[in-house]
């Protein structure tokens, strides 16, 4: 080393290069990160509590004991339930004899008025108008109580205890933790809960989170749920106890739904999406006091109303869909009517009718409209409902209403049954597949994320359906 | 080992750069590539591996010398790109991708031959020029500069020397896995080993008695360990008990890319006191106090926290580690 021209120094790097410690890099940057933190420890002074509140530290322990946790979860869970079916009977009853019994009357008439021809009468007044006005009566109430009391339960720091308490199973299916927020996130709905899987760093355990997003029963659906529940389920349980049969009824979809996700992320983790767990930090905040009017106040703004236009927004033209289908004949029969015939054979085997393959069919946009769209479609094809014209639904202001409508369409406790886990199983609504694509830019993940549910949602009622009447 | 067509022109020349690696390798332990040896480590027939050799010959790439075939520099110099796109490709697979380990090499061995130096220089810059691959495997520098390096394997290693893990033998597969299990990585500190009867050795590792089975012993490569290993008594923050506190040593070596960023960002850094609160129904993830927030973490990463005993402060802190 007694020469120093450049190259020898570069020749002399070279080889010294190779005797630094292998991870160099990482504990040149640790020890910078420690410095950092020695000097703030200096010349930092905190005000204040460090350590944590003594019924904070009671409350974490309830919450998260072997023994308590999981009754509690489920026990607040079936809760919100309950007060979001009980809670929403009457205003939904006060919307449909407001939009529907005073305001249809008053649309229709207006129209004929005007010298509108027939078609564009029944286009607008029955197909567009009526389909909205449901929508609003059977959506807003249910969403306006659901959506603040989860707001509620965020604000106060419970959600981050259930992501914690239930982390465990997601690591043993080889999913990621945050996965446990982001599908209570689709319980309010599924492409916020997709978009919301950006908090998972890892591309494997985002695609499982999002895949698995649907088996989240979204708002869309709560109200397909509570209404078959109360209809059909409540309806076998003396009066009494309707109410919490039906909640029950619907926590035990909703459970079905998680288990599903869980086997879905399970078999993906194992399949095409193997690798392993990254990992995960979940902060689990203070307890504090919501803020109720604050919390009601943008949960309404922020969420309700937000799924509300956009369910509108896909009704109208839904309802325009419907009644075209109902007033075009091909032959001598509606195009409704064909397509119901042909595909009855095929809902026969899932335990379901015709009508709500096509209700689906048409619900594509907006999972809000399966039920008014069944509703409409029974009407059509059964004539029930006081002789109203074709794909017109009238005076559906009470549950008992909708209820002798769905038997003259010939359901039954299975079809009720079958079409709660059709509901929780199924493709995607078009607004979560279009956010699918946009967050994994793949076309083949989004294929997947649409059809594997629809696949586990056939083959699960076709199932049900078999072991049903073998028993009965 | 090749699972594609034979007969296609790319399938050859990932044959060729196969062969190649194996020149470079046996080149590297002073040994002579023959027919045989090629046969075996492609696992084809000998006619083909004759067949091979005989184009490297015609290419330039390889001269025979009796019965044992060499690289040219022309060969050599694209066999050490083969190797060097290789160990950059499962470097970045390790610190950027969560692939499990037990696939780097796989997969590596897949990208190898589509990768050109170009996008291999690329990758480089993105891992800033990394020397060792995650194996603990020399990267060859981008002039193609890669110094030979012996190793004492964990099985020939004299008892109650402790060492640094210096290389792991990433073949075959299901060992490496095992391997990985152990959350051995390059770098990690072997404390007091000591050979047992049936070949495996047990030893103190990051705070722990670890067993590691005699078929494990080859394929850990040693070296010993620097003065600066001087290390106070160390456990791993998932052995501390609930409630009680520690101040965290060092992240574990095993813990790299991403997941040892976030956990520096978390300020598990040096010096950091931290308290473990509470578990959840499972067992894992557990909370701990970590700078004034709650932090749940789970056990596998909580292995790779190296904590030790808090200096005992003039503080009301009346719960100790020890």
């Amino acid at each position: 080393m007694e020469t120093t021209t450049p190259d020898h120094v570069l020749k002399n790097a070279e080889e010294l290069r190779w005797q630094l410690p292998q991870n160099l890099h990482d504990r040149i940057a640790e020890s910078i990160y420690g410095e950092a933190a020695r000097i703030a420890a200096e010349n930092v002074t905190r005000e204040g509590q460090t350590r944590r509140l003594r019924w904070q530290q009671r409350l974490d322990r309830l919450l998260t004991h072997p023994l308590t946790a999981f009754p509690i979860m489920i026990l607040i869970l079936g809760a919100v339930l309950w007060i979001t079916i009980t809670g929403a009977n009457v205003p939904s009853g006060m919307l449909a004899n407001l939009l529907i019994d005073h305001g249809h009357p008053l649309v229709s008439d207006t129209l004929t008025a005007a010298h509108a021809p027939e078609w564009l009468r029944g286009l607008l007044a029955d197909g567009v108008y009526l389909a909205t006005a449901w929508v609003i009566a059977v959506m807003l109430p249910p969403m306006a109580i659901f959506f603040p009391c989860f707001t509620l339960l965020e604000d106060f720091g419970f959600l981050p205890r259930v992501a914690f308490n239930l982390d465990r199973i997601f690591q043993k299916v080889g999913a990621h933790g945050k996965q446990a927020l982001t599908m209570t996130m689709g319980l309010g709905c599924n492409a916020a809960g997709v978009v919301a899987t950006r908090i998972i760093d890892s591309p494997r355990e985002r695609l499982i989170a999002i895949i698995t997003n649907n088996f989240s029963l979204c708002n869309g659906r709560w109200p397909t749920q509570i209404l078959m529940a109360s209809i059909f389920l409540g309806a076998l349980a003396p009066k009494a106890w309707a109410g919490t049969i039906s909640a029950l009824a619907v926590l035990a979809v909703a459970l079905l739904g998680f288990g599903f996700a869980m086997l879905t992320s399970w078999f993906l983790a194992r399949t095409v999406l193997r690798g392993e767990a990254t990992s995960f930090s979940l902060e689990l905040p203070p307890y504090r006091p919501p803020s109720f009017w604050k919390t009601l106040y943008t949960s309404l703004i922020d969420r309700t109303l937000i799924v509300l236009w956009r369910a509108i927004v896909f009704a109208a033209p839904a309802g325009a869909a419907i009644w075209l289908c109902a007033n075009i004949n091909l032959g001598d029969q509606s195009i409704a009517a064909w397509f119901i015939n042909f595909t009855e054979p095929l809902a026969w085997l899932m335990g379901l009718t015709g009508v709500i393959l096509l209700a689906y069919v048409v619900a594509i946009p907006a999972n809000e409209i399966v039920i008014p769209t069944i509703l409409m479609l029974t009407v059509l094809v059964t004539g029930a409902g006081g002789g109203a014209g074709a794909g017109v639904m009238f005076e559906p202001d009470s549950t008992d209403v909708v209820r002798s409508i769905l038997h003259a369409g010939g359901w039954t406790t299975l079809t009720a049954v079958c079409l709660m886990l059709f509901s929780l199983c199924h493709n995607p609504c078009s607004t979560t597949i279009y956010t699918i694509y946009k967050e994994t830019r793949s076309w083949k993940w989004t294929a997947v994320s649409t059809f594997l549910p629809l696949i586990i949602g056939v083959a699960l009622c076709i199932l049900t359906a078999a072991i049903w009447r073998m028993l009965a | 080992m090749n699972p594609f067509n034979r007969a296609s022109a790319s399938s050859q020349r990932i044959q060729l750069e196969d062969a190649l690696k194996h020149l470079l390798d046996y080149e590297q332990t002073n040994r002579g590539t023959t027919v045989e040896s090629l046969a075996g480590a492609l696992a084809i027939p000998r006619p083909d591996a004759a067949e091979i050799l005989g184009r490297l010959r015609s290419r330039g790439l390889a001269k025979a010398a009796g019965i044992t075939h060499h690289l040219t520099e022309d060969g050599r110099i694209y066999a050490i790109q083969v190797v060097r796109t290789h160990r950059l490709y499962e470097t970045w697979l390790a610190r950027e991708t969560s692939t499990p380990a037990e696939d780097w090499h796989k997969e590596a061995h897949k990208a190898e031959h589509h990768i050109g130096s170009a996008k291999a220089d690329e990758l480089a810059n993105l891992l800033n020029n990394p020397r060792f691959d995650p194996h603990g495997d020399t990267i060859p520098t981008r002039e193609g500069h890669m110094p030979k390096r012996e190793f004492t394997d964990l099985a020939s290693w004299p008892d109650g020397q402790s060492a640094r893990i210096e290389h792991l033998e990433d073949e075959p597969e299901s060992l490496f896995r095992e391997i990985q299990t152990l959350a051995l990585a390059p770098d990690t500190l072997i404390e007091t080993p000591r050979h047992l009867e049936d070949g495996s050795v047990k030893a103190l590792i990051e705070g722990r008695n670890v067993l590691i089975p005699a078929r494990l012993t080859t394929l850990i490569h040693l070296a010993a360990t620097t003065e600066d290993d001087g290390k106070p008594e160390l456990r791993r923050l998932s052995d501390l008990a609930i409630g009680d506190t520690a101040v965290v040593h060092a992240l574990a070596p095993a813990c790299t890319g991403n997941e040892r960023r976030r956990l520096l960002d978390l300020g598990l850094v040096p010096g950091t006191r931290i308290t473990c609160e509470f578990p959840s129904p499972f067992g894992s993830p557990r909370s701990y106090m970590i700078r004034g927030a709650l932090i749940a973490l789970r056990d596998h990463q909580a292995e790779r926290i190296l904590i030790e005993a808090p200096v005992s402060q003039s503080t009301s802190e009346t719960t100790s580690a020890q």
